[in-house]
Formats: C-alpha cells, sequence, structure tokens
C-alpha cells in the first residue's frame, strides 16, 4: 500500500483523490511522524467493507443461529 | 462493550438494508442486544411513522427524555436491525467525545425484547410450516 506522510497528502489530496477512486486501485495510507494515521480509500470500497461485516434487513432475514438466539429474548432480564 | 446497558441510545451508521448506495444514515440507534462474542444488535430509532408491514413502538415521552432524544414523537423499529461487530458503525455525537445520548427505560426494552421476540416466534413458525411433511 503506498504511503505519504500528512504534509504530502494536504499537498497533493486532488491526486490522492483521484487514485483511490480508480477501480482496482490501492488505498493510500497517510502518516504522520512515520506513524500510519489515515487511510484513504473510495467511497465504494469503504461501503463494500462495512457491508461485509454485517447484516443489515429485516429480522426474519437474519441467519438461523441469531434467529434463535433473539427467539428467548424476552425471557432474558434487561436490568444489570 | 465499554459499560454501555442494553438500551443505550447510540449514534450509528445505520445501513437500512435496501441495497442502494445511498442506504447508510448515521442516527440514534438502540443497543437492545448484545450478541454472542462481540455482535451487537442495533435497532433504528426513526421520526416517520413506520410502512405498515414494518413492526415498531412509539417511545414514550419519558423515555425519550431518558434516552436523550428529542421532544418529537419516535418510533423504535423492532422489525430491522444492524448486527455488527463491537465498536463498527458507532460513531461520536457531532461535538462530543462520545457516541452516547441516554438509555431507554428497562421497562421499555423489556417491552421491546417481547415485541421482538414475537417477530422472530413469528419467522420460527412460518419457515417451520413451510417444510414438507
Amino acid at each position: 500500500m503506498r504511503s505519504v506522510s500528512s504534509a504530502e497528502a494536504a499537498r497533493t489530496f486532488g491526486a490522492i483523490r483521484e487514485e483511490v477512486v480508480t477501480p482496482g486501485a490501492e488505498p493510500v495510507t497517510v502518516t504522520h511522524y512515520n506513524i500510519p494515521q489515515v487511510v484513504v480509500i473510495s467511497f465504494l470500497e469503504y461501503r463494500d467493507l462495512v457491508r461485509r461485516s454485517r447484516f443489515a434487513g429485516k429480522v426474519a432475514d437474519l441467519p438461523e443461529e441469531d434467529l434463535a438466539f433473539l427467539s428467548t429474548i424476552d425471557r432474558r432480564n434487561a436490568r444489570p | 462493550m465499554d459499560g454501555l446497558p442494553d438500551g443505550a441510545v447510540v449514534r450509528f451508521e445505520y445501513e437500512w438494508g435496501s441495497g442502494n448506495e445511498d442506504d447508510y444514515k448515521l442516527r440514534p440507534c438502540a443497543i437492545i442486544i448484545r450478541g454472542n462474542g462481540p455482535s451487537v444488535f442495533f435497532f433504528p430509532i426513526s421520526h416517520s411513522l413506520p410502512d405498515g408491514d414494518e413492526v415498531a413502538l412509539e417511545i414514550p415521552i419519558d423515555a425519550r427524555a431518558a434516552a436523550g432524544l428529542d421532544a418529537f414523537p419516535q418510533w423504535l423499529i423492532v422489525s430491522r436491525c444492524n448486527r455488527v461487530e463491537w465498536p463498527g458503525g458507532v460513531r461520536n455525537i457531532q461535538g462530543k467525545t462520545t457516541p452516547l445520548y441516554g438509555t431507554l427505560p428497562t421497562d421499555f426494552v423489556d417491552v421491546f425484547r417481547s415485541a421482538l421476540a414475537a417477530v422472530v416466534k413469528q419467522k420460527l413458525l412460518r419457515s417451520k410450516d413451510r417444510l414438507p411433511p
């Protein structure tokens, strides 16, 4: 993954933006005092990353193991 | 879970599940249930009266106040959720260093749990009905 300093990122952000939105392009890491702090990725890649790690939709469409877990939720006390 | 109780209302990047690119919205969501391991179920809170096929509970005014929500009518949607690994999608409230708006009262959380269990049981019953004899 390409890495740039925060000063360079500030100077060349337009080019970095164009670079990361190119299909198949690598994300760009921004470092601050040589420590990686920020990764610049395209909006679409960000959405893919988020979607890959979550379920979103109707409760009725949850996987069976989740439905089994939730089917008894009313018998578990919400109080700490 | 950083000490957040069930019923905590946090700012969360909620995905409605329509598949559209603009499906995301930062909105108050209730953490009602912590799943097995790091999984957490987030249920959306909306100012809009839900569609006919959605199941939702109107949040009473005192519960809205306890949860840090505004005074306008709001609904907690029972029939939709996001399940993520904590703290994925949780975002700080603008201008603050915490995502936490407040916490729903436990009696309302209990009502929600019963409504959710009913939605799930209905689904499980329908699935059973479709099984071959």
